[in-house]
């Protein structure tokens, strides 16, 4: 066991934390959050200066970090164009990779990955969206999205739909299909969601397709098996979302340090001293976490049970490094970028698997192993 | 509780929900609408402490809690409003024989004051005015309700002054909660000759704050579980209603039982003989409960929780913001530990 990462991912940490000072002004980070724009100059600049490099799962997994400890809005806005990519790679032809995820990796285009509905977030079996099949092959698809991560700027997403009923109510997730579907399509609108109370330099948009035509070959891999692709990607990305939570945490936690320095009568009190020591132990316990989750899925051999371990843990560390801080920092704090970090890391609980949807994992994969069906 | 004070409790009630519910998003878009002050104004609330020939409502201090709650529960920032014309405002003027006329503008709605008291809140950087002796000269970081025209603010001595002129608020602070405010540093530059000096015991003025912060706390707490409620008895998942589970209905239910016992509890205290420790233990049980509650009931909205038209990611960032405004936290709880120890306690 050897807790270090290799050198050159510690080299890359320090370049991106010194890429987010630099870049993610206050006037920016301000700017892109008061008027809920996605910041095309940041993304191409972190592409441009080699910040994010999807070539290396740790080198993206601390990039996101640092880059969420400055700036989540800002931070998420520089890698999230690619949302959606490791369903291509795991699932898609070599067409489709050539098409669709090339450009995207090349820094041009720009993807989402959209299965939440109106009628169904938590329960992705739960969608109601339909591809039905057509005597030429392609299928037409009707149905609606909600939340979608890129939604209004995104130039193709990949959509998850029913391709047939449920078969039985304990089978509900079969029958459902994706495919990638380019938003300039005719049948295919989005409508952009205003007022998040966080990470608002990300697009998040709601999706109508009415009767959008889909040739047969954007199909993503067989048909009939959606769910559990939808299921494989959120068990790499769950990683991500921590990396995510922990870069809140740290930024959370790098505040108070900052008052503690500048103010001996803050630091020198024993209530504020634990506050600290117990923040940077949780941020410890959930970086581990995360790390271990993520060594084993590097490797090819992704534990559910500790994927969603380190997400729900992550998450809950982020909001509580968060309020915690603005809570013991008080009105300093609240005039700060602190305050952005605490409305950014509460959507950290909530996508990608809310933390009560990470319990059940953890609890139905943890029996699993303990040998209860 | 009396059938008067049962009465105020359902009258506020409607008032909120025909009168603020409808525009809580303009408010913490635009502000509090002078509309709706002047609604606020015509039922007394505005001025609710201010004796009748004020235009206020002179009411008692569980009829304040009562208000309070109950414009929380719709509004966190029409009552924090309320609060602090009430509370640091008109009672400060009310020390003041001569100048008693400026409560009847306030509580009629024409003017609107602000009081600084940042500087209490563990706050380094709050900037400051310097008094000359001919002129307050300076700038105050963090004024909440900075579009004011009448500010109540300290000097580098520690006295108080009521200003009418002289001021300019600077641009706004990014803002963590209660947006139905603005939040700016302000500049000062006036005539002494042109302000009102008051005799305000500052510490006195904080220790008075207890209940109507606890009151706010609890109002943002009901609120936020009522609107959760409501919400779980809808919206279904894996083919049942969300309060059909039971971490989320065990959550709510536990949050609604400890609701219940903090509103008794702050009923017997604001009828009760005056009693500045229960009222501050009172208000640091129920900020950080109205902080836990409206997480929860984010929580159980879901992603719809996170977009500010369900109307109730509000309530998180305005109990994080109060628990800031409502006082020092640490500065408290070594009072509370040396009252309950009965000598200095917890100052290491
Ligand atoms: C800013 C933002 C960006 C997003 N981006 C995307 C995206 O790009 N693509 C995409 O597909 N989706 C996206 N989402 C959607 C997100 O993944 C969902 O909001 C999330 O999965 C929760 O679904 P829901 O909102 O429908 O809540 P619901 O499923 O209705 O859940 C409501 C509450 O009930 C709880 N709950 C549900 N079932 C149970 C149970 N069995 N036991 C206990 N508790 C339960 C949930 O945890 C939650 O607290 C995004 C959401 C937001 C807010």
């Amino acid at each position: 066991m050897d807790f270090t990462l290799p050198e050159e991912i510690e080299e890359k940490r320090k370049k991106v934390r010194e890429f987010a000072l630099r870049e993610f002004t206050e006037e920016r980070k301000r700017y892109y959050d008061e008027n809920e724009k996605y910041p095309f100059d940041i993304r191409k600049m972190a592409y441009e200066q080699g910040i994010v490099n999807f070539s290396n799962p740790w080198d993206l997994l601390v990039t996101i970090e640092e880059l969420c400890r400055v700036d989540p809005g800002l931070g998420i806005s520089s890698f999230v164009y690619a949302f959606g990519s490791e369903i291509l790679m795991l699932f898609g032809s070599d067409e489709q990779k050539k098409k669709y995820l090339e450009p995207v990796q090349r820094g041009e285009k720009i993807m989402g990955f959209a299965v939440t509905e109106p009628v169904a977030g938590s329960d992705v079996a739960g969608i109601a969206s339909k591809m039905e099949r057509q005597p030429d092959g392609s299928y037409v698809l009707n149905g609606s999205k909600m939340f979608i991560t890129n939604g209004s700027i995104a130039d193709y997403v990949l959509v998850l739909a029913r391709t047939g009923p449920p078969p039985s109510e304990e089978k509900r997730h079969h029958n459902m299909s994706m495919a990638i579907v380019e938003m300039k399509w005719p049948g295919v609108s989005a409508n952009k969601l205003r007022g998040k109370m966080g990470v608002r330099a990300t697009d998040t948009a709601e999706l109508v397709f009415e009767n959008v035509r889909i040739p047969p070959e954007n199909i993503i891999g067989e048909i009939g098996k959606g769910f559990y692709y939808v299921m494989t990607f959120f068990n790499i990305t769950r990683i991500y979302v921590a990396a995510m939570s922990i870069g809140i945490a740290q930024g959370a936690l790098d505040m108070i340090v900052e008052k503690a320095k500048k103010d001996r009568r803050f630091s020198s009190q024993e209530s504020i001293q634990f506050t600290i020591a117990e923040m940077a132990t949780r941020v410890d316990a959930a970086r581990l976490l995360t790390y271990r989750a993520a060594s084993l899925l590097f490797q090819f051999n992704p534990d559910p049970v500790f994927t969603s371990m380190a997400k729900y843990f992550a998450a809950e560390t982020a909001t509580y490094a968060a309020e915690t801080a603005l809570k013991v920092t008080g009105l300093d704090g609240a005039v700060t970028s602190l305050e952005r970090l605490f409305r950014d890391s509460k959507i950290m609980e909530i996508w990608e698997g809310s933390s009560e949807i990470e319990k059940l994992v953890i609890y139905r994969m943890f029996m699993k192993k303990m040998g209860v069906e | 509780m009396d059938e008067e004070h049962r009465v105020l409790e359902s009258v506020v009630g409607e008032f909120a929900t025909k009168e603020i519910e409808p525009i809580n998003k303009q408010i913490e878009l635009e502000g509090i609408p002078i509309d709706l002050k002047k609604k606020l104004s015509a039922q007394g609330f505005l001025g609710a402490l201010a004796p009748y020939e004020l235009g206020g409502a002179s009411l008692d201090r569980l009829g304040y809690s009562i208000l309070l709650k109950q414009l929380a529960s719709a509004s966190p920032s029409v009552a924090f409003y309320i609060f602090l014309q009430n509370s640091l405002v008109i009672k400060s003027i009310l020390l003041e024989d001569d100048i008693r006329e400026k409560v009847m503008s306030i509580s009629s709605g024409n003017s609107s004051g602000t009081f600084y008291y940042s500087n209490k809140l563990n706050f380094l950087d709050y900037g400051g005015v310097v008094n000359d002796g001919r002129m307050l000269r300076g700038t105050l970081n963090a004024v909440i309700n900075s579009d004011a025209n009448i500010f109540i603010i300290p000097d580098n001595n520690g006295r108080f002054y009521l200003l009418e002129n002289g001021y300019s608020a600077l641009d706004e602070h990014e803002k963590l909660g209660l947006r139905g405010l603005r939040f700016s540093p302000v500049r000062f530059e006036v005539d002494i000759g042109n302000a009102v000096e008051l005799p305000v015991n500052i510490d006195e003025i904080l220790d008075d704050i207890h209940l109507p912060i606890s009151s706010i706390a609890l109002g943002i707490a009901q609120g936020a579980l009522n609107k959760a409620i409501e919400y779980a008895k809808e919206r279904s998942a894996f083919l049942h209603k969300l309060k059909d589970f039971q971490p989320l209905a065990f959550g709510m239910a536990q949050a609604y039982s400890q609701l219940d016992i903090l509103k008794e509890y702050m009923v017997n205290i604001a009828q009760g003989e005056r009693d500045i420790n229960k009222e501050l233990m009172l208000k640091i049980v129920s900020i950080d409960f109205a902080r836990e509650v409206s997480k929860l009931a984010l929580q159980v909205h879901g992603g719809y929780g996170y977009l500010m038209d369900f109307g109730i990611e509000k309530y998180y960032r305005d109990a994080m913001f109060l628990s800031i405004l409502g006082g020092n936290h640490i500065d408290e709880k070594i009072k509370l530990s040396s009252t309950i120890f009965q000598e200095k306690a917890g100052w290491i």
